[in-house]
């Protein structure tokens, strides 16, 4: 299909909107994507950070407990109350008194914690402040945190979340701190410290970051145990799975699941700690991380939208001023088309190429306007020097003379002879009215002319004398109506008349570098050159000397131009050459005479 | 001129429409909160299975963000007001009632009333005697019974008798479980005592068992079918000084049960998934709401426990509810 449009605003307007839309919806779309990556990125360093930051809480918590421990463990009592034999009872209760008013102490101060007790291998404890009710199915020592703490030999042993059963009918899950007490005097561990802590903490921690409704921190000790897990009861009753293998065998700090249920990838960060060696994670839905991401997404949308509208606007605005000047020159050519150059001048608002335009077409109506003026007055001189022709070419002086010719033969009985008069006289009136058109064809002309001089030849008898040389070919080439015989008239009544003997008059034709030449050459008396320079010149009163060669140089270069006209060349009593220009234009509307 | 300025106005409004369309559908398909209610056998805060039935149920709820009230019973049997609270959960008009029957008879008006109402009705832990719910969630007590039954086979010894001490006689997870035991004793029927049902009255099964164990002095062991079956045995065998030559094995899993499995007066304890009944009749309501496709019948599944076993790994798990205080 060919698109067409009616004006070139809306063909701009379309090719604007055409390049527009794409441009700023692809432009969308790669910002999108990228966004989108660097969204990814950004959120994981982010969350990386966020996870750190948990850890070092953990951290930081587990110094604490450590503390704790170091503060008990610092003075002999423990190692003293598990490896005294007690000579007497109150040594032994003294030393338990100590301890437990320490505990209990620890215990005010920390909610965490719900148990804080020293174990011997020989079967000695305290436990919390001393009145809890011991479970008496409870074998310490076949405990894996107990085994552990014994192994380490005096370095803290964490253990993961396990059912403490220390307390009868108390069945805790906590995590484990433990320490061996370690005799100094053999070096040999005796016993275990430790401290049971609920989770509240932890879930504190791990609480304590916000990664989105979905996301969650879970930390893992170096067995991939559960520590802590928002959900921990949910995965121990297998009712939801955590990928613990995933984070257990990643190498890297992140990486990504793809979770066919939740239909979005989670992202995973792991942050392991050299302290405790656990392993904490934060696992984050990247729904939710592009949740915020449609928030932005949707603010780019509409700034989007904002710029396409404006941009849209404005290649309107654009394209209408750029068609505004193009237009207004149409509808004033179009008067122009019309011919009402008034109302044409086209306003010029700027000086771009359309209002260079503008202003070029302006400059040439004006010529045009002053063209056609002169064109009309042209038109007016060359009807006035036309009627003044005609009126000259019957000169009723010439006339009368022709008729007392006429008369004065026929007196003197020369038949022969009026009836040439006559018949050439008739000739020449039937001429001067029988064409109305202002051109003629160089053959009428000669014809009118060479009746004129037959008249004249018979009326001067034997003082003139005159011969033809026109060759057929530029018969039909035109010319102006009425310039030979005025030229002719001329030579007669201020050459010849004035000459003694006889006088000739030549008319020659031949053409010539595509012009063509006609040549009137008399032997008259000449004329000096003041007034060989002033022939061609105007001379409004010497009107009883005919037409003027004036007026019939004026109409020459008037019909064919400047190039075209007389040309006088003369001596004093040698004689005068007029030279006639003419182009070399047949005409073949003139009808020939019969 | 302006025909065409409307074309492009046109143009860009269908963009915009278009383009928003597509980033703002996946935030528009936001569901109605359910409104679930689960109506249990007790509300006896000391009943450890009860209670973590109900934290799984919470648990659920919240997972999957729906509003979920609990009712339930002083006691378990107490059929009528059960029946009472099923016809009040009826009016409150839910979208789906989870429901645990006290009695597979007794109870089949009350449930017929939800269906009619048109409320989605799904059973955890007991059945009905006709199958008119939409899911039932529940241990296979078939299977249950068929565990303890083994393990007591163990401990029975060659000429002893058993005694089973069973809850509501028209409990149909009661029914299962003495069916799955007597599978274990085909054929030695004769060494089955008459079944007693102590009304899940501990206080009732304890003297239940203290009368059986005077008049049969060749009870060689005893199958508790519920918590407080297992725990009214297990008192009664420990005041008559008969601990460890009467083998109990019991099922569920309170606080009083556990502390005698560590003591030893129970050989074993089949361990009902409490959280996972809860859990999952919370679940399934909601699938079945959105239209998924639920099986008929769902095992929560069962353990049995031992002292050996009882502080490791899975055992530990399934016999401790993680439960933060």
């Amino acid at each position: 299909m060919r698109l067409y449009f009616k004006s070139i605003h809306r063909s701009m307007l379309f090719s604007f909107v055409i390049l527009l839309v794409p441009v700023v919806i692809t432009f969308f779309a790669i910002f999108s994507y990228f966004n989108e990556k660097a969204l990814l990125k950004n959120s994981e360093e982010y969350t990386i950070q966020l996870i750190e930051q948990v850890n070092n809480k953990v951290d930081s918590y587990i110094d604490f407990m450590e503390n704790i421990s170091n503060m008990i463990l610092y003075t002999d009592e423990p190692v003293r109350y598990i490896t005294s034999d007690f000579k007497n009872k109150e040594e032994r209760s003294y030393l338990e008194n100590n301890i437990e008013e320490q505990f209990k102490t620890i215990l005010e101060l920390r909610e965490d914690i719900y148990n804080i007790a020293i174990y011997g291998e020989n079967g000695r404890l305290i436990l919390n402040d001393g009145n809890e009710a011991i479970n008496p199915n409870i074998d310490i020592k076949s405990k894996g945190w107990y085994k552990k703490a014994m192994e380490a030999n005096g370095k803290i042993t964490l253990t993961a979340a396990h059912v403490q059963n220390i307390i009868d009918n108390k069945y805790r899950w906590v995590v484990n701190m433990s320490k061996a007490i370690v005799d100094p005097q053999t070096n040999q561990a005796v016993g275990v410290f430790w401290v049971d802590f609920r989770f509240n903490a932890l879930s504190n921690f791990c609480e304590s970051i916000h990664l989105g409704n979905k996301g969650y921190v879970f930390v893992l000790d170096e067995a991939g145990n559960l520590v802590y897990h928002p959900k921990q009861q949910l995965i121990y009753s297998g009712l939801e799975v955590e990928r613990i293998a995933d984070v257990m065998n990643s190498k890297t700090e992140s990486f990504l699941i793809d979770n066919k249920d939740a239909g979005r990838r989670r992202l995973y960060t792991i942050s392991r700690s050299d302290k405790t060696n656990w392993t904490v994670v934060g696992v984050s839905s990247t729904k939710e991380l592009f949740r915020n991401k449609e928030q932005v997404q949707i603010l780019y949308l509409i700034i989007t939208c904002i710029i396409l509208f404006t941009a849209v606007m404005i290649s309107y605005f654009i394209s209408k001023q750029i068609s505004r000047p193009i237009k207004l020159l149409k509808e004033s050519m179009r008067e122009v088309e019309v011919g009402n150059f008034e109302l044409a001048s086209p306003i010029v608002i700027n000086d771009s190429e359309i209002g260079k335009l503008g202003k070029t077409f302006s400059i040439m109506i004006e010529k045009i306007k002053t063209l056609m003026d002169e064109k009309l007055k042209e038109e007016e001189v060359k009807r006035q020097l036309e009627f003044k022709a005609l009126q000259a070419q019957i000169n009723p002086h010439f006339l009368y003379n022709t008729l007392d010719s006429i008369v004065w033969m026929a007196e003197s009985g020369k038949n022969q002879e009026v009836i040439i008069m006559t018949v050439s006289l008739a000739r020449l009136l039937r001429q001067s009215i029988s064409n109305e058109s202002s051109i003629v064809t160089i053959g009428q002309e000669i014809n009118y002319v060479k009746s004129y001089l037959t008249i004249q030849k018979k009326r001067y008898q034997d003082q003139l004398n005159f011969k033809i040389e026109v060759p057929l070919e530029i018969q039909h080439h035109e010319i102006v109506k009425l310039t030979l015989q005025p030229i002719v008239e001329n030579a007669i009544y201020h050459g010849i008349k004035y000459k003694d003997s006889k006088g000739e008059i030549q008319i020659k034709g031949y053409e010539e570098q595509d012009c063509i030449i006609i040549e009137i050459i008399d032997d008259g008396i000449g004329m000096d050159e003041t007034t060989l320079g002033n022939i061609l010149k105007k001379k409004p009163s010497t009107t009883k000397n005919g037409v003027g060669i004036y007026n019939v140089n004026k109409r020459i270069k008037l019909q064919y131009g400047e190039a075209y006209g007389l040309h006088y060349e003369s001596r004093l009593n040698e004689g005068t050459r007029v030279i006639l220009k003419l182009p070399d234009k047949k005409t073949v509307k003139v009808r020939d005479i019969e | 001129m302006k025909k065409h300025w409307k074309m492009i106005t046109l143009y860009i409004l269908i963009v915009t429409v278009f383009v928003s369309l597509i980033y703002m559908y996946p935030s528009t398909t936001e569901n109605d909160v359910w409104e679930i209610v689960l109506i249990t056998k007790t509300n006896d805060q000391e009943n450890g299975f009860w209670n973590t039935l109900r934290k799984g149920a919470e648990m659920s709820a919240q997972e999957h963000g729906v509003r979920l009230e609990i009712k339930g019973p002083e006691s378990e049997s107490d059929i009528f007001e059960q029946n009472r609270l099923i016809m009040e959960a009826i009016e409150e008009k839910p979208d789906a009632i989870v429901l645990a029957a006290a009695d597979m008879e007794k109870t089949m008006p009350a449930a017929l009333k939800i269906k009619e109402n048109g409320i989605r009705l799904i059973l955890i832990d007991s059945g009905l005697k006709e199958k008119i719910e939409d899911a039932m969630i529940g241990t296979d007590n078939f299977k249950a019974g068929i565990r303890m039954g083994a393990e007591l086979k163990k401990y029975v010894g060659k000429d002893g008798k058993l005694a089973i001490i069973s809850f509501v006689s028209n409990a149909k997870s009661a029914i299962d479980r003495e069916r799955g035991v007597r599978k274990v004793f085909n054929g030695e029927e004769d060494r089955i005592l008459e079944t007693q049902y102590c009304n899940s009255d501990a206080k009732m099964a304890y003297e239940q068992t203290k009368k059986m164990l005077e008049k049969n002095p060749d009870i060689g062991a005893i199958a508790g079918l519920n918590q407080y079956s297992a725990e009214g045995a297990a008192r009664a065998v420990v005041e008559l000084g008969r601990k460890g030559k009467v083998k109990i094995v019991g099922i569920d899993n309170s606080k009083m049960q556990i502390h005698y499995l560590e003591e030893g007066v129970f050989e074993a304890l089949v361990v009902q998934k409490a959280i996972n009944m809860g859990y999952l009749g919370v679940e399934k309501a909601v699938d079945i709401l959105e239209g998924r496709n639920v099986a008929l019948n769902t095992d929560s599944g069962s353990l049995l426990v031992n002292k050996e076993n009882m502080y490791i790994g899975m055992y530990q798990k399934a016999l401790f509810p993680f439960l933060e205080e």
